[in-house]
């Protein structure tokens, strides 16, 4: 049940199928409420069909039944955003969330644009760390085998220097 | 101009084939430099490497 009180967290396609690759969805938990669109959750479907909503801790779908704000879609126009990025993108503005996470650089463009706080798989990776879920070593091992692991868009230069900051955060 | 020779998923194709029928684009190939023009611009280096060191301050020392 989402009360007023709980900070709604929506998030895109991205991050539940690169954290499917990486067999770490549990690492979504902990959230106090995770919404998705019904039309991101058949985007991941069509990725992942074996992926049950089931599997990812505390994940429900949501019915996005209105357009997005004039201002949002100037932005998904920009940037030729999909119908999954805006969907996610208008359920975030309706339910005032206080966290979007994607793993699209548009799709945070936009979702930064509008004021909202916008994360993806990596800092997901990196929150386990704060909250004790996964030992520092077990994250590292991940960013190492990330690219071969995963279809998440990342650079191996810019991949190595977010694992320098882990290893010099230990 | 340079010549690119790609391979393209036949569904990706399909789709673009329907969009430049429909009038969106020109031609295929001007509709594809438009894509990649808008894809690399909004997938700046430096706005990606930006989002991903913002990722790990809050991943790290962040709040929900």
């Amino acid at each position: 049940m989402v009360t007023s009180d709980m900070p709604v967290v929506v998030i895109d396609a991205g991050p539940v199928i690169h954290l499917d690759e990486l067999d770490c969805l549990d690492l979504l938990g902990g959230f106090s409420s995770l919404l998705t669109p019904e039309t991101v959750w058949a985007e991941v479907r069509r990725h992942r069909p074996s992926l049950n909503l089931g599997s990812i801790p505390g994940l429900c779908t949501a019915s996005v039944t209105q357009p997005p704000s004039e201002e949002l879609f100037a932005f998904v126009e920009t940037l030729n955003l999909d119908a999954g990025e805006t969907a996610a993108l208008t359920l975030a503005e309706q339910k005032g969330a206080g966290l979007f996470l994607t793993d699209d650089s548009a799709a945070r463009l936009a979702g930064e644009s509008r004021g909202l706080r916008v994360h993806g798989t990596i800092g997901i990776l990196l929150r386990s760390i704060r909250r004790g879920t996964r030992a520092r070593s077990s994250v590292l091992g991940l960013l190492v085998e990330i690219r071969q692991r995963s279809s998440l868009y990342l650079s191996e230069r810019l991949l190595n220097e977010v694992i320098d900051i882990v290893k010099r955060d230990s | 101009m340079t010549t690119l020779t790609i391979q393209c998923p036949d569904q990706l194709a399909e789709q673009l084939d329907r969009f430049v029928k429909e009038g969106w684009g020109t031609d295929i190939g001007d509709t594809i430099v438009e894509a990649l023009r808008r894809f690399l611009d909004s997938h700046r280096p430096d706005i990606v490497r930006k989002q991903m060191l913002a990722d790990v301050e809050w991943g790290l020392r962040g709040d929900e």
